[in-house]
């Protein structure tokens, strides 16, 4: 062969060395960069959980002291106020002490209701259904609404944790029917199914659009953190509503 | 013109092309030069002016020889690539082995003068042996880039152009330049191919060359050492 060929030929190939050097590094470097930004992502999600984990704790914290506060000092002062009336003269009835001592016993159960229903160590206790069924009998006792409670015949334990956020998504859930949904009828349905739990409620109120990204938006403060307490628990959340046609929210939570 | 004749003023087309371009997009897109394009634009005048009078000299017969304007261009060159890198290179160690490398460079440089091709013979040895200071000067760039992700796309990077540049010319060169000798002495009629080769890969290097300059976007000083990814300015 023409030693000017050979020359052409190996001068080509050496250069072809060095390009392909050149492209190895880029898919490289870009391969790495990729398993970097994946790792940013990760780091960034675990440390949102974070932060949303010890901010509920904080929050649980808050009730924990509000609940003991109504309980012990409160309530005390108004059960005292009931003794009190007792104690008065009941050959000389004043007219209207009758019913104060109705509505200061009435005061007192609803402060106890309130109560039990912040304190967390109550609800741990109880167990997220009994909780629950908790919560709508009190709903009903209001005479607004009927309420009713489904679960399915197999059930599960969750993490304690992992049940006080689910309340507490349950009880925002419910704030929210109280103040906007303008329902009579709220149904909460708990579904065990394999390794994951499916909640709904749902209720037969007005509706109305829900928006486009739940978790995100800043419409909807209470439907934001209901998502997010969601997200803590690694779930999935949905809300469907149609204007005049009530509102579900799903939720599809892991079983560890 | 024999169509060969084209390949022996690529060295200098080249450059005068690509500079008159990049003059032409700083009037109008006023793109903002670095310390390491400033370097590049050093380098490829320098080829236009030493390429362009070689070839002079070669064909008006001024001089008898024209060689000595290729051991001034292999200094030259090799002190702007070794600015180049030592501008790059952020830490101590790194600039040092540049600087260390310069000298030894330097030192040969002269020695080779002196007493193995003189001024009036092609200077291959030095050329060879700073294509391979420079192509080592390259992977310890792209090795620390590697370590260190500058920037989320590496191709956006003036930085990544002109170390690919000096790698690819350098690189290919190399060979030319180590094989010179033995070729010249084995079949002399190989010379102008070997040129030819030269300036076709000088030709891509320019064109890198000016991806280098016309690039947006450029590395933080301090991302080179020890800063987090992606920091830049």
């Amino acid at each position: 062969m023409d030693t000017r060929i050979v020359i052409v030929i190996s001068a080509a190939l050496f250069s072809l060395l060095v390009i392909s050097f050149l492209f190895r590094f880029i898919l490289l470097y870009q391969k790495k960069t990729a398993a970097f930004e994946t790792e940013k992502r990760l780091i960034e999600t675990r440390f949102q959980q974070e932060l949303l984990s010890a901010q509920l704790e904080i929050q649980e914290q808050t009730l924990e002291h509000v609940s003991q506060e109504i309980h012990d000092n409160i309530g005390q002062t108004l059960s005292l106020a009931k003794l009190t009336l007792n104690r008065l003269d009941v050959s000389n009835p004043t007219p209207g002490i009758d019913h104060t001592k109705d509505m200061l016993t009435k005061a007192i159960a609803d402060l106890r209701a309130v109560s039990k229903s912040l304190n967390t160590g109550a609800i741990l206790s109880a167990g997220l259904l009994k909780a629950i069924e908790s919560e709508l009998k009190q709903l009903e006792k209001s005479g607004a609404y009927t309420t009713r409670l489904e679960t399915s015949e197999t059930q599960s334990t969750l993490k304690p944790q992992h049940e006080l956020i689910l309340f507490r998504i349950v009880q925002e859930a419910l704030n929210n029917i109280i103040k906007h949904a303008e329902a009579s009828s709220v149904i909460i349905r708990a579904e065990f199914r394999h390794q994951e739990l499916a909640l709904s409620i749902a209720d037969n109120g007005k509706g109305f659009m829900p928006p486009a990204d739940v978790c995100e938006g800043n419409e909807g403060i209470g439907l934001r953190n209901m998502c997010q307490r969601t997200k803590l628990l690694q779930g999935s959340f949905c809300v469907e509503s149609i204007p005049g046609n009530g509102t579900s929210i799903h939720l599809l939570i892991p079983i560890a | 013109m024999h169509w060969k004749a084209y390949f022996s003023y690529l060295d200098s087309l080249t450059p005068a092309l690509v500079l008159l371009l990049i003059l032409i997009l700083h009037k109008y897109r006023r793109i903002l030069w670095t310390k390491q394009d400033k370097l590049l634009l050093i380098f490829l005048t320098v080829q236009l002016v030493l390429n362009g009078l070689a070839i002079t000299i070669e064909l008006t017969r001024i001089f008898n020889n024209n060689l000595w304007l290729y051991h001034l261009n292999c200094l030259l060159t090799q002190a702007i690539f070794a600015a180049y890198f030592f501008q790059l290179f952020q830490d101590k160690a790194r600039r040092r082995f540049v600087l260390y490398t310069s000298i030894v460079f330097l030192l040969a440089f002269i020695a080779n003068i002196l007493f193995v091709q003189p001024i009036t013979t092609f200077n291959s040895y030095t050329y060879a042996l700073g294509a391979f200071f420079t192509v080592t000067y390259g992977f310890v760039c792209f090795y620390k880039w590697m370590q260190g992700l500058p920037a989320f796309n590496i191709l956006a990077l003036k930085e990544f152009w002109g170390a690919a540049g000096v790698l690819f010319y350098f690189g290919s060169s190399f060979f030319i330049f180590i094989s010179y000798e033995y070729l010249i002495r084995v079949t002399p009629k190989t010379v102008s191919i070997l040129w030819m080769l030269h300036n076709v890969f000088l030709m891509i290097a320019c064109i890198i060359f000016a991806r280098a300059i016309l690039a947006k976007e450029w590395i933080h000083e301090s991302s080179l050492s020890s800063a987090p990814p992606y920091s830049r300015f």
